[in-house]
């Protein structure tokens, strides 16, 4: 139990005055000489014990009294949280402000961020003297801008100018961690933490884990001020892939960029941009209808210019959040796609090669042009493999491989690294020779299903399953289908769940991302399976590249579809060139920039930090974690090493859905929330704590006693 | 302490003087023997004539008067004494309270002063007690006018100073005096009233006329006291601290059957008692008890 206006207490001592009054009043008294002491005396005795007993009730009634109008005065509650500014003394405070991206929301004003800054130096003014206080900022991180609680409020106050609003997500655990540790560190005083936010429901999202997590700080006096109100309407560009062309200079791509409309209020003829590194717009699309809720891709075309890294834009007209309305990114092009073809099983003549089909593939036009061509391919054969440096490939397939354990180590480190592996069995691999790869591998062969000498019995790939981005283009009828082919042999495979993946020692970072189905069979069985390995990526399939066992090659959708997976696995290397706010960006590096520290420059905020480059996972690499604010970021050493790379907003921190009134009570059982849109929200605290007000009973129990005391008062004093 | 002359009380002696204060029982007379009536059978002188107006009883009628002049002219006498009055007045130190400009002791020498005179003048024999434990001022009976200068230099310098005893004195007088006589009582019989009823039973045993003047201040009789008072006691009561107002009925009825009883046991007694409230005029107290008194005896 607390109390509202706890200074009123000492009025209990009042509560002698009674006694005291009683006492004096024994002292003054009038002096009179009298003769007929004899029926005094009788009077006295008869009445005598009465009135000690009225005397007693009425004085103890006197002081139930006062004390019960102190206490009510002082108004008692059991306050799930202690009211800001409660006058009961100074103590330590913790000011958390939401600096994520939505708070950045800005109705033509001051943008949410600035008045939740300014509600809290309005509580910094207004903190009882010898008050500490301590102020962070969370988004997905922690940031402390005053870590050591502060008993200087002005300078405090003058340190809240610093506060800046980042492009970050919201995760608020983190945020919580650190106010929790510094109000443990400081025992002894009373503790507050005041979170401010916007109250988007999105950082939310892991509600009851939250609670828990503030429940268990008993002692903290907890009051979340909501400085928005919303519902508010955002468009946003939540998403931008390469889906389909050739990552290579000069060639146009096709980009698939997605527009969300997260209000609540359809939104209708908008045009999508897509602008170059000069801000021109080289293509546009217009959404016709965008239902609330709902986010639609366009596709645009754009040529990429240059080999290396190109910057390129989203853009949507402007709305109150602003952040989410362009969305850079960079697309990384190559001069070609060096593609090695490993052969595992050379035939008597060309055509009977198990990689004739894949190299036909690859290369689809006349030998004229195929210097010229994007892809530049180069067929070996299984024992040339050792002569040859991975490293000069963006790609390698391999066909009918068996793959050996020295050779599997050197290929996990090229494609963990970002280099692309796709993997075709064949009669040279068996289910055994897989020992080793389950680690890094996309699926298991478990066994032959059907029989290539018996045509007559076979299986088709189910061209109604057509979930993963790769095969999504025959999603549309008009782009032919993957069912035709017929495949009379193939490996059973088996795509291990996610939570049975094995870990090992040799095993690379990242490796333990699950693997996917691609493509089924009719039966069930997949197809065709991926799985992102380090930087890298593995598509591996279930039957050969040649016609062998299916007749796979020889129909339309093969040569598009190994395109798509080169490109797929190409663009993967590109990808870490776009980050979203908050992640950290990182970039391989040649050895001789190991230990040198490189300065990051964002396109408008200038400087921002410098990474260091440093060995990981066996290579230089430099890493920036100081991904705040959206933009193209220019990394350099002063000197040949220049890089650049684009952060993107986070999509989920664009739906500005607020938190409604069912999560505002499930959390109003460990907050005070209170909103600071109205009147101050310190007025509203004060006025309006969270919790049960005992004042109204004890003020109606004063009132009883004391008419009580008036009865019995009037009756006691009548003559007796 | 009022001088001789202020005891008595010009307004007093005037409305008194007519009524007269007459034994009601059969008195011994010193000088004219045994009468049933004192109109009848006393020594009687020759005082005046006046004119005969219709009513008179013709007894009084002069004759020889008549027979000479033709007029009618009725003889008035004056009377001669034929009883003894005994004045006590308590002097007991209750009596020294008075809640306003006069205490209950100055109102009863005020009394016993004016009764005195009257007595004497109309030719009756007084004596004055003066009593607290016992007989502190005594004037022997006598019906010599001249002897009022001597009771009022008595009552003038008596000073209450102690406890009374009005029973134990009561009885001593009872068993003193002989001579049957009127016994007056002055006093606040603020003591045990059985024993006070006790004495006037005594006297009247003894055939004596009693008379009580039951004197009473008006706080006594109203208590019209608040607040927290101390109280402060006469004859060494012990002092008492006490809301005045709480206590004032149960004070009242206290005082209320106090009188009841004094007043039963005068009547038990065939004695007259009269409250003499300290805060009425005294010759309106006086002329009122007279009137009464002649009422009675003319009925």
């Amino acid at each position: 139990m607390s109390f509202l206006n706890p200074f009123l207490l000492i009025g209990l001592g009042a509560a002698a005055l009674p006694v005291i009054i009683h006492l004096l009043n024994r002292k003054r008294h009038q002096q009179v000489r009298w003769a007929a002491m004899r029926f005094l005396k009788k009077s006295v005795e008869r009445t005598r014990q009465k009135s000690r007993v009225e005397d007693l009730l009425l004085l103890l009634l006197r002081c139930l009294l006062i004390l019960l109008l102190c206490l009510a005065f002082a108004k008692p509650a059991f306050l799930k949280t202690v009211p800001l500014n409660h006058p009961a003394g100074a103590g330590l405070t913790v000011f958390l402000i939401d600096n994520s991206m939505s708070m950045s929301f800005s109705d033509g004003g001051r943008s949410l961020f600035e008045k939740a800054v300014e509600a809290v130096d309005q509580q910094l003014e207004k903190l009882p003297t010898g008050s500490m206080a301590s102020v962070l900022l969370v988004s997905d991180f922690a940031q402390d801008l005053v870590t050591e609680p502060s008993s200087e409020i002005s300078w405090v106050r003058s340190t809240l100018k610093e506060a800046r609003v980042n492009d970050h997500k919201t995760s608020l655990k983190p945020g919580f961690d650190r106010a929790f540790q510094i109000l443990k560190t400081h025992g002894g005083l009373r503790k507050e933490l005041v979170f401010v936010t916007d109250g988007q429901a999105e950082g939310w999202k892991s509600l009851d884990e939250l609670q828990n997590m503030v429940a268990r700080e008993t002692d903290v006096a907890k009051s979340l001020v909501l400085v928005a109100s919303g519902p508010f309407n955002n468009l946003g560009v939540t998403e931008v892939r390469v889906a389909e062309g050739a990552l290579v200079a000069g060639k146009v791509v096709r980009v698939e960029a997605q527009a969300h409309n997260f209000g609540d209020q359809p939104v209708s003829n908008f045009p999508v941009n897509l602008s170059g590194e000069d801000g021109t717009v080289k293509d546009q699309a217009v959404i016709p209808r965008l239902d609330p809720g709902e986010g639609k891709f366009v596709s645009l075309f754009v040529k990429v210019p240059k080999a290396g890294l190109n910057r390129f834009s989203i853009g949507i007209p402007n709305d109150s959040l602003k952040s989410d309305n362009s969305r850079p990114f960079l697309i990384f092009a190559r001069k070609s796609i060096e593609v090695l073809v490993v052969n595992g099983q050379p035939g008597a003549e060309r055509r009977l090669n198990e990689t004739f089909f894949v190299e036909h593939a690859l290369r689809p036009i006349n030998r004229e042009q195929a210097a010229d061509y994007f892809l530049q391919t180069r067929v070996i054969t299984t024992e040339e493999l050792g002569a040859v440096s991975l490293q000069d490939f963006a790609v390698v397939i391999l066909a009918n491989v068996k793959i050996v354990p020295e050779f599997s180590e050197k290929l996990m480190d090229f494609v963990s690294k970002g280099g692309g592996l796709i993997y075709f069995p064949g009669s040279n691999v068996a289910s055994e020779s897989q020992a080793g790869l389950e680690s890094w591998f996309p699926a298991q062969y478990v066994k032959i299903m059907g029989d290539a000498k018996q045509e007559e019995n076979f299986f088709r790939i189910d061209s109604k399953i057509l979930t993963h981005p790769v095969v999504s283009l025959w999603k549309d009828a008009n782009a032919g289908t993957l069912g035709s082919a017929r495949f009379f042999q193939a490996y059973e495979m088996r795509v291990p769940k996610p939570d049975a993946l094995v870990t090992t020692n040799n095993q690379p970072s990242g490796s333990n991302q699950p693997a996917r189905e691609v493509l089924l069979f009719e039966n069930g069985s997949p197809a065709l399976a991926e799985r992102t390995v380090g930087e890298g990526k593995v598509f591996q399939f279930a039957s050969t590249a040649d016609t062998e066992w299916n007749d796979f090659p020889v129909r339309p959708g093969f040569v598009p579809l190994l395109h798509r997976l080169i490109l797929a696995t190409v663009q993967k290397g590109a990808d870490r060139h776009n980050v979203l706010a908050g992640e950290e960006y990182r970039e391989k590096g040649g050895l001789q920039y190991a230990n040198r520290d490189m300065a990051v420059t964002h396109e408008k905020l200038g400087k921002v930090g410098s990474g260091r480059v440093e060995l990981a996972e066996g290579w230089p690499t430099l890493r920036f974690a100081k991904t705040d604010a959206v933009g193209f970021y220019s990394v350099s050493d002063g000197g040949a090493f220049q890089t650049s790379f684009a952060v993107q907003t986070v999509p989920e921190e664009s739906n500005l859905r607020m938190l409604d009134a069912r999560e505002l009570e499930q959390i109003g059982r460990q907050w005070q929330v209170t909103r600071n849109n109205q009147k101050s929200f310190s007025q509203q605290l004060l006025t309006n704590p969270k919790g049960l007000e005992l004042w109204p009973a004890l003020l109606a129990a004063a009132i009883a006693v004391a008419a009580l005391e008036m009865v019995l008062g009037f009756v006691f004093s009548r003559p007796k | 302490m009022k001088n001789d002359s202020q005891l008595l009380d010009p307004g007093v002696i005037s409305r008194a003087e007519t009524l007269g204060l007459h034994a009601r029982f059969v008195v011994e007379g010193y000088m004219a023997g045994e009468h049933k009536s004192p109109y009848r059978g006393f020594a009687v002188e020759f005082a005046q004539h006046r004119e005969y107006s219709p009513g008179d009883d013709l007894r009084h009628l002069d004759w020889k008067v008549l027979g000479k002049t033709d007029r009618f002219y009725l003889k008035q006498y004056e009377q001669e004494t034929n009883y003894v009055a005994h004045i006590l007045l308590d002097g007991s130190e209750s009596m020294n309270y008075g809640s306003g400009k006069i205490t209950k002791l100055q109102y009863g020498k005020i009394m016993a002063a004016c009764l005195s005179y009257l007595i004497l003048n109309q030719r009756d024999a007084v004596s004055l007690s003066i009593f607290d434990q016992g007989v502190k001022s005594f004037e022997p009976r006598s019906d010599n006018r001249a002897v009022i200068h001597s009771i009022m230099n008595r009552l003038s310098s008596f000073q209450a100073t102690s406890a009374g005893k009005i029973g134990e004195n009561l009885h001593d007088l009872a068993v003193q005096t002989k001579r049957k006589g009127i016994f007056i009582i002055i006093s606040d019989l603020f003591e045990d009233e059985e024993e006070v009823l006790a004495g006037i039973q005594h006297l009247r045993f003894c055939k004596h006329e009693v008379i009580l003047l039951h004197v009473m201040d008006r706080y006594e009789l109203e208590f019209p006291l608040n607040g927290l008072i101390e109280f402060v006691g006469m004859e060494q009561a012990p002092n008492l601290i006490t809301p005045a107002h709480e206590i004032r009925k149960s004070y009242l009825e206290a005082v209320g059957n106090f009188q009841t009883r004094i007043r039963q046991g005068c009547e038990k007694n065939d004695c007259h008692y009269h409250l003499a409230n300290t805060s009425h005029p005294l010759e309106e107290m006086i002329t009122n008890y007279l009137n009464f008194r002649h009422r009675t005896m003319t009925r």
